[in-house]
């Protein structure tokens, strides 16, 4: 797929994607739709005029959940007929709505053909990436004003029900009239526009998207216990963006990103089908627009000093999800917390096992971290109170279901071969775990950056059992477990000869040589020794891993390493602000300002909205960041890297009561300031003045800070 | 003739309490059908204590499904929320009371290959 010229409208879980004349036209592997709860419930939505589609001058994008095409009718040559304008307007709002608008420009009065063509193939998500057949069947019905579009297998029933209204003329004199309605038959809507001298005409359509067997006998639409109005949402949205810290900043860019940021983070804000309002970050646009443990969690963390609302809702939410039983299909255990859960046809029929799945071997890991910096920034116990229960079962499963080797590791390995996730780690694609010669290793295996998680959460877990569970019996063994799992890994993971920790163990509890990113999520733990963590940064910003906008998930001359390969080579802008995080926590502000200006400076490129990945060429080459050619966007931990960054920067720290400040800003930014930070002392500020003065010229000159030159600069300034 | 789901529900009321629910209230009806007569059993949950009786009095949360469906669903054979997601149950009313018990029911049973293969401690 290419998201190139693609326009997405979304809310929630519920989402169309659009080429950029409003039109869908999904081919089997073309992720455009309207897709709800993972289903496509509509494949074809295609207007025309007098049998021709149109051509698109403009496409506004209002809202998330509101977009405008300004369309004109094409001849099938360069002239445009300018005579005439149509005016698309479509919101996803409990449901998706669209109005069309012809307006007619000229004295003459017209008689045109509209026609929306509108099919439905009812792919599950999962159908359309894995280019997977249909075993159901279709029906069409006919009834006023409505087209019905269905899709049947067994008990498993989804309809798209297309409403039409009446369709109204207004004359050039200001005189309404009202139009019967279109003419429908199976394969779309017909409407025959008499349209005076300089008259206007204007219809609407609503699409529901229905379920069936929810409630007997009855048909109901997925947000019916939810439904809320257009007002709703700009005022929600209104509130979202008022309630979230101010950025104050000499570099323009920055701005847009925040706020571009923010919108996107409410955008992908979902609740699942069964919590009511509550709502969590769904991981990303197109194919995971739903509940991960590992990307709500992450992004909950990126999120904390902005919307701490988001962290509160994933922990209970999860916490309620949390692993019940032993189910191999499912990758499930006891006190483990889920990986991902979907809603589309082949999860209902047990094809996969997404109800949810629970191979994630970090997800459990970092609820403990949550859990923890949730409380640091917020002072909420009542939450570490409530989830007690959830995080002795997250630690009981760390120490009885993770350590498949039973050597005091965590390790993973798939009880459900044919549609279980051999990785389960965030790299979780098939090659992303390899030896530095290219052989990939058995398994179980257990990743360097599991065991940082792990040492991390255990840290964690004891002070909140020592100051809220008043349990220092559990604090005093975690904190030992925890040192003792620290001097293993370092004697069993570190690499002499090369300076930095193995990317994994293999099943032989041999070392996985490779040279990763995953070495800069050890930092963010604290697991890596001090004594060794100028090698690690040295690594992470040496010429194999860094790539002048950002560290390469996989190092070059490795021999996996591919600039446009997923996980073996490519930048992710989230892998980037943890590790910046990372850097800071071991004391290296400036290299980690440095990560964060080449991933601020590549979010310009992306109009402020940084993709999921981008491709590992050097900055040299490419001088621009090339996208991965299927990134998810707007993605959750995508989304929230600009806001993580922006805390790094800035050395925000939760400390007691306090709210500490510890700016080291990259060359380029001379002031940088988040006002009404808000956390367990109410609202501060945050300020940071730059090493170097701006000056005006630079900013005329749009210098941008990049930070390609900073260590010379820094260098030089403090020689 | 066993009926797993009379077993099922006989155990889940003897064992009384379960910290998994404990945030949780609310009563559950299951409406069980099949060989042309309906069973009905009500789950009442209050803060993790759960009391089984027999009985087709108000809840808030109804479940339509049927016998031979539930048998699978108290003894891992059938995922409740795959279930839901196909339409062979009918839920009215609360769906989270249910999303909630569900977890109380046995995961799928292990094939003896994958069994195998899990670290036992």
């Amino acid at each position: 797929m290419t998201t190139t010229g693609s326009v997405s409208t979304l809310d929630g879980n519920t989402f169309v994607v659009s080429d950029t004349a409003g039109d869908i036209d999904a081919s089997p592997t073309e992720p455009n739709g309207l897709f709800s709860w993972d289903t496509r419930y509509l494949s074809r939505w295609v207007l025309t005029l007098d049998g021709h589609r149109l051509n698109p001058l403009s496409t506004d994008d209002l809202h998330y959940f509101e977009t405008r095409f300004f369309l004109v009718p094409g001849t099938g040559t360069v002239y445009v007929d300018a005579t005439l304008s149509i005016i698309r307007r479509r919101e996803v709002v409990d449901g998706f709505h669209e109005e069309l608008t012809i307006l007619n420009h000229s004295a003459t009065p017209v008689t045109l053909t509209l026609r929306l063509d509108a099919a439905a193939d009812f792919a599950d998500l999962f159908e359309v990436k894995d280019h997977l057949k249909k075993k159901g069947k279709y029906y069409t019905r006919i009834d006023d004003n409505l087209l019905l579009l269905g899709y049947e297998r067994q008990t498993y029933r989804r309809e798209t029900l297309i409403n039409t209204a009446a369709a109204t003329h207004v004359d050039a004199g200001g005189h309404t009239t009202h139009n019967s309605a279109a003419a429908i038959d199976e394969h779309g809507i017909t409407y025959t526009v008499q349209l005076g001298a300089h008259g206007s005409w204007n219809t609407e359509l609503h699409v529901g998207c229905s379920l069936w067997g929810w409630a007997a006998n009855q048909r109901v639409t997925a947000r019916t216990e939810t439904g809320h109005t257009r007002k709703d949402m700009e005022e929600d949205l209104a509130q979202w963006l008022a309630e979230a810290p101010k950025l104050e900043c000499d570099w323009e860019p920055l701005k847009h990103t925040y706020r571009r940021s923010l919108t996107d983070l409410a955008a992908l804000r979902f609740a699942p089908m069964t919590s009511g309002e509550r709502t969590l970050p769904a991981a990303g646009l197109p194919w995971f627009m739903t509940m991960f443990g590992r990307d709500s969690i992450l992004t909950s963390l990126q999120a904390l000093p902005y919307a701490p609302s988001l962290a509160a809702t994933t922990l209970a939410e999860l916490g309620a999800r949390q692993g019940s039983r032993i189910d191999d299909f499912r990758d499930e255990d006891p006190g483990k917390i889920l990986h991902e859960m979907r809603y589309g046809e082949l999860t209902a029929f047990e094809e996969r096992p997404h109800s949810p799945y629970y191979g994630s071997a970090d997800s459990t890991a970092l609820f403990l971290i949550l859990l923890d910096e949730y409380e640091r920034w917020s002072g909420d116990t009542k939450l570490v109170r409530d989830l007690e229960y959830e995080a002795r079962a997250a630690l009981g499963w760390i120490d009885q279901y993770a350590d498949l080797r039973g050597d005091g590791y965590v390790w993973y390995q798939t009880r459900n071969p044919d549609t279980g996730l051999e990785n389960q780690c965030w790299k979780d694609s098939w090659d992303s775990i390899s030896y530095t010669d290219g052989r990939l290793p058995g398994f179980p295996r257990a990743t360097c950056e599991l065991q940082g998680y792990t040492y991390d959460a255990k840290k964690r877990a004891a002070r909140l059992a020592r100051t809220v569970w008043h349990d220092p019996t559990l604090a005093d063994r975690l904190d030992e477990q925890a040192a003792d799992l620290k001097r293993r890994f370092n004697r069993d993971f570190w690499i002499e000869d090369r300076k930095y920790y193995a990317l994994a163990l293999d099943a032989d509890g041999a070392k996985v040589d490779a040279l990763s990113s995953n070495i800069g999520h050890l930092l963010w733990s604290g697991i890596v020794e001090r004594r060794r963590a100028h090698h690690i940064v040295e690594h992470l910003l040496g010429p194999r891993l860094y790539s002048g906008w950002g560290i390469r998930t996989l190092a070059e001359g490795e021999e996996r390493y591919n600039p446009v390969g997923y996980h073996v080579g490519t930048v992710w802008p989230f892998d980037n602000s943890f590790i910046a995080w990372g850097l800071r926590r071991y004391g290296y502000k400036n290299e980690a300002a440095r990560v964060a200006a080449g991933i601020l400076d590549a979010a310009e490129f992306f109009n402020g909205r940084l993709p999921e990945a981008f491709c590992g060429y050097d900055r040299a080459v490419t001088k621009y960041p090339v996208p991965y050619p299927t990134a998810c966007s707007p993605q959750a931990w995508s989304t929230g890297t600009p806001l993580l960054l922006l805390g790094t920067m800035l050395g925000l720290q939760a400390v007691d009561e306090h709210l500490v400040v510890d700016p080291a800003l990259p060359v380029g930014i001379g002031h940088l300031a988040l006002l009404d930070v808000p956390g367990r002392w109410g609202h501060r500020d945050a300020y940071g003045r730059g090493r170097v003065q701006v000056r005006a010229d630079d900013r005329l000159r749009k210098l941008r800070p990049q930070l390609s030159t900073l260590q010379t600069l820094v260098n030089r300034r403090e020689s | 003739m066993t009926d797993a789901t009379a077993d099922y529900f006989h155990s889940l009321g003897e064992h009384g309490r379960y910290p998994l629910l404990r945030a949780t209230s609310g009563t559950i009806r299951f409406d069980l059908t099949g060989n042309g007569h309906a069973e009905h059993w009500r789950v009442a949950i209050d803060r993790g204590h759960i009391q089984v009786s027999r009985g087709g009095e108000h809840a808030d949360c109804v479940v339509h499904v049927a016998k031979n469906l539930f048998d699978g669903m108290v003894t891992g054979q059938v995922n409740t929320m795959a279930a839901v997601l196909r339409g062979q149950i009918d839920v009215e009313g609360e769906l989270h009371l249910i999303v909630m018990l569900q977890r109380l029911f046995p995961g799928r049973p292990a094939s003896p290959a994958t069994a195998t293969r899990r670290h036992k401690k």
